[in-house]
């Protein structure tokens, strides 16, 4: 099956008190498909991440639309709508964003919640790819950086999503464990999935086959 | 990974908020039950208060009662059976009934199954002239006493006078002379002096007792009597000559009683006065105690809200410091697509458990209090007197109840949160 994301004249401002809105996404539109590694480059404060949280759902846009694989997010309601992002959409944080009081292989399988069944198996296999096998029964605070985000990544690809949405996602990481995750994020595309990924680091960036910079909620040359 | 497994570990990882939980919960509960206690403990030592009194009280009236059934024994209990229509100021004035009724009366009655009257004496009276010694006499025809037909046989308390017999006064005796087996004649007949009676001081002293069946025969009068005499009458009431009176009545219709002895009467009046002062002592310590329970129910009507209330806010307080610490967690779950109904029923499944084990622990707290302030606080009620299983199964209820309530609006704050809004700003 394929995969695809397409994101058609999306634009999304925040209003601010007493003063002018800022528009984060302004007529946007973004494409991408099943093999599809993304790079989206920009400043800070350029929208990257509300690229991001609109592409997932997580974040209304104000007009256009975000269609994951032919269906339209503005259609669903928000039960619908989470439904639908834990079967296939997934995030990878710079923070990481574990659960501090469950272990390495709970972490992985907190998508189980959302998705109401899970397998012990699939995450200990993951866990193993990520050479975390040995860690699975250790807490986040007993991990490295770079573990923890593996730990984040095994997490995404546990889920089952075809489209994985990460913003910053070496932002921590020395070049060692940078060079883990890129590799991963690599092979998941290679498997047919998408990987939109927001990013300052030029090493992430190499790994990315298709480069897109922001500026001002835009695409720019 | 289930939803009941991150709500255990949650719990294991914030301890101190759950234990705070679980500690507000299990003061309220404690609160509320030994609020209750205390009540039932006020209310019982009020009871006995008053039992005490009354018990005191009908024990001091029963001792009353014994005095005034020895002194009646003592006394005799007498009344006076008159003719219907006979004016009483006339029986005052001249000590006896000018009016007649039958003699059959006092047999009527003997053969009644009356039980408050015993020993029943019929008599004709008559103020006349002894025409042989010419001077003023009392003329009492006596016939003995009528046997009742029912009941145990009463000894006698009077003797009948023989047909040929005469009974004197001292005055009579001294007067005229006459001694015990001396010959009198009265109205042309000849009697013999059988007895004659100490001074008394009365009208007694100046009375000739003689044979019932003989006075009425020289009087003109046969089968009349004036009265009737009845003697250690039985009393269970303390309105002894109400209770007679309405049996006689029932018997004799229209016949006038009334009492002859007024001290043993005396007595039973300062009986039921007793009585009655002692009954409105009763009462007056009834409703003292009776205003302090109401005192004490109104306090613990505003303590066991203002507990209830403090535990909830302490619960919600608790679950808002939670769910803001568990921001980023919240909205990570919801952005890997967790509903926000799990997020909701998590926080009150977990506020439903605190609750619970508070509850426990409160109304274990309660049972040590009970056991160690028993003696001190408790009047040494047991627990089982004190606190009702329903009101402890209705606290292991409610505080479930209460804490979910309290803990709706950060659950609910938690539900709600835009995962957006928390990550677009880590």
């Amino acid at each position: 099956m394929t995969n695809s994301i397409e994101i058609q004249q999306a634009s999304k401002a925040y209003q601010r008190k007493n003063q002018a809105p800022v528009q984060a996404l302004d007529k946007l539109d973004l494409k991408a498909e099943s093999g599809d590694f993304i790079a989206v480059l920009g400043p800070s404060g350029c929208g990257k991440s509300t690229l991001m949280l609109s592409a997932g759902g997580l974040l209304e846009v104000d007009s256009g639309q975000v269609v994951i694989n032919g269906q339209d997010l503005s259609q669903l309601s928000s039960s619908q709508k989470a439904e639908f992002r834990a079967k296939n959409v997934a995030y990878v944080y710079q923070e990481f964003h574990l659960i501090p009081y469950l272990n390495v292989i709970d972490n992985v399988r907190i998508a189980d919640l959302a998705l109401g069944s899970g397998s012990e198996q699939k995450a200990e296999e993951i866990l193993k790819k990520f050479g975390l096998a040995e860690r699975a029964q250790h807490l986040p605070s007993e991990l490295s950086v770079g573990e923890q985000q593996r730990v984040a990544l095994s997490r995404a690809i546990y889920s089952g999503a075809k489209i994985i949405l990460a913003d910053e996602p070496t932002g921590n990481l020395d070049s060692e464990n940078a060079e883990t995750v890129l590799k991963a994020l690599k092979d998941f595309t290679e498997e047919g999935g998408i990987v939109i990924m927001v990013t300052h680091d030029d090493r992430a960036v190499a790994y990315a086959a298709k480069k897109l910079s922001m500026s001002a909620g835009q695409w720019s040359a | 990974m289930t939803l009941f497994k991150l709500i255990r570990k949650e719990i294991g990882h914030r301890k101190i908020n759950f234990g705070l939980s679980i500690l507000a919960v299990a003061v309220a509960a404690a609160a509320w039950l030994l609020s209750d206690a205390f009540l039932t403990s006020a209310n019982l030592q009020s009871e006995a208060l008053i039992q005490e009194k009354v018990e005191e009280t009908e024990k001091h009236m029963k001792k009353l009662e014994d005095d005034i059934r020895k002194s009646m024994k003592g006394l005799g209990f007498n009344i006076y059976i008159f003719p219907e229509g006979q004016d009483l100021s006339e029986v005052y004035s001249q000590g006896y009934a000018s009016k007649t009724m039958p003699e059959e009366y006092v047999y009527k009655l003997a053969n009644s199954n009356i039980v408050t009257v015993n020993h029943l004496l019929p008599t004709l009276t008559r103020s006349l002239e002894w025409p042989e010694h010419k001077r003023k006499i009392v003329l009492i025809g006596i016939r003995g006493q009528v046997p009742k037909s029912h009941g145990k046989p009463k000894k006698p308390l009077v003797n009948p006078v023989a047909e040929n017999d005469m009974v004197l006064g001292y005055e009579l005796h001294k007067s005229l002379g006459l001694k015990v087996g001396d010959k009198a004649t009265f109205m042309g007949r000849e009697f013999t002096v059988s007895k004659i009676h100490r001074q008394r001081g009365s009208k007694d002293d100046i009375t000739a007792w003689i044979n019932l069946g003989v006075c009425q025969q020289l009087l003109g009068m046969e089968k009349r009597i004036n009265s009737i005499l009845a003697l250690e009458c039985n009393c269970a009431t303390v309105d002894r000559i109400g209770e007679i009176r309405k049996e006689l009545l029932a018997i004799l219709p229209g016949t006038q009683i009334i009492e002859h002895d007024s001290k043993a009467l005396a007595r039973a009046e300062a009986r039921n006065k007793t009585h009655e002062t002692a009954l409105l002592e009763i009462e007056s310590i009834k409703k003292q105690q009776h205003e302090l329970r109401l005192k004490r129910e109104n306090m613990v009507a505003i303590m066991v809200p203002f507990v209830a209330i403090l535990c909830m806010a302490t619960i919600a307080l608790l679950a808002f410091l939670n769910v803001r610490e568990r921001i980023y967690e919240l909205g990570l779950l919801l952005s890997l697509g967790v509903k926000t109904s799990k997020i909701l029923f998590a926080y009150l499944v977990k506020a439903c458990l605190s609750a619970l084990v508070g509850a426990l622990i409160g109304v274990g707290l309660l049972y040590l209090c009970l056991n160690f302030g028993k003696e001190s606080y408790f009047n040494s009620h047991s627990a089982c007197a004190l606190v009702q299983s329903s009101k402890v199964i209705l606290i292991i209820v409610a505080m479930p109840v209460l804490a979910m309530l309290a803990t709706w609006l950060p659950a609910l704050w938690a539900a709600q949160t835009d995962p957006a809004e928390v990550l677009r700003h880590d």
